[in-house]
């Protein structure tokens, strides 16, 4: 509590306490949305830049934890926004093509198309719900929003998907 | 959309979209202090519209000179 308190008022210590203590799970949250590690790195640092000029509006006696992840939140999304439709999905090899290896290929690159053609509030939603199994709630509130716009966005997201799937002929 | 076509997006999306290591690999603190230092140093505009305000009214009323060195 006092650590909070101190950085509240600005102590530029207890800031770096927190930072340190918070780093990997700001980081880590940035990386499951951008999904690229240099985006994610300088994301997480302007992140925490942003939370040490707001230090005066912190109020200690809430989380530090969902502060942090709600700032970092905010920045990924511009962050989608300013790179949609330009970052193609790096792909690992998988496992799971091995039927028709061309095929298969062309059914996930128009995917992941589609994917990446939603609107980055959309977007966000299904990445952390769909992929990454993140619970509503978790998703609300880094969002701020209620779990109901959070049914909804994913709602909306699934609709587009599989109407993009449909016209490309990879949901059949 | 029922619970199996959820299911089987949820499925093919994570086939689609490739998994990505969450882990931090480097300390990040640097680029934060580096970010904190160039707030630090940067003047506000309000600065520069006082400093501004200052000379004008020295260039405008230069009697108010010996006014202002006699109460320094």
């Amino acid at each position: 509590m006092e650590l909070l308190e101190r950085f509240a008022r600005g102590d530029r210590d207890a800031f770096e306490a927190l930072f340190r203590e918070h780093q990997r799970e700001v980081f880590a949250w940035c990386m499951r949305i951008v999904r690229e590690r240099g985006a994610a790195e300088d994301l997480t640092a302007e992140a925490f830049w942003k939370m040490y000029r707001a230090h005066g509006r912190f109020d200690p006696t809430r989380s530090f934890g969902a502060w942090a992840r709600r700032i970092a939140t905010n920045l990924a999304v511009d962050h989608l926004r300013k790179t949609r439709r330009e970052t193609p999905l790096e792909h690992e090899p998988a496992a799971e093509a091995k039927e028709n290896p061309g095929e298969q290929r062309d059914k996930r690159e128009q995917l992941a198309a589609a994917f990446r053609s939603l609107s980055p509030k959309l977007r966000l939603v299904a990445t952390l719900s769909l992929i990454e199994e993140v619970p509503h709630s978790e998703i609300a509130e880094s969002l701020a929003i209620s779990e109901a716009t959070v049914r909804v966005r994913l709602f909306r997201a699934t609709k587009i998907l599989r109407s993009e799937l449909k016209k490309s002929g990879v949901d059949r | 959309m029922n619970d199996h076509d959820e299911t089987e997006l949820r499925r093919q999306l994570k086939t689609a979209v490739p998994k990505v290591d969450l882990e931090l690999r480097r300390d990040l603190w640097a680029d934060v202090e580096k970010r904190l230092n160039k707030t630090d140093q940067r003047v506000p505009w309000f600065d520069w519209i006082l400093l501004g305000a200052a000379a004008a009214g020295l260039i405008g009323l230069p009697q108010i000179i010996p006014v202002l060195l006699y109460h320094l």
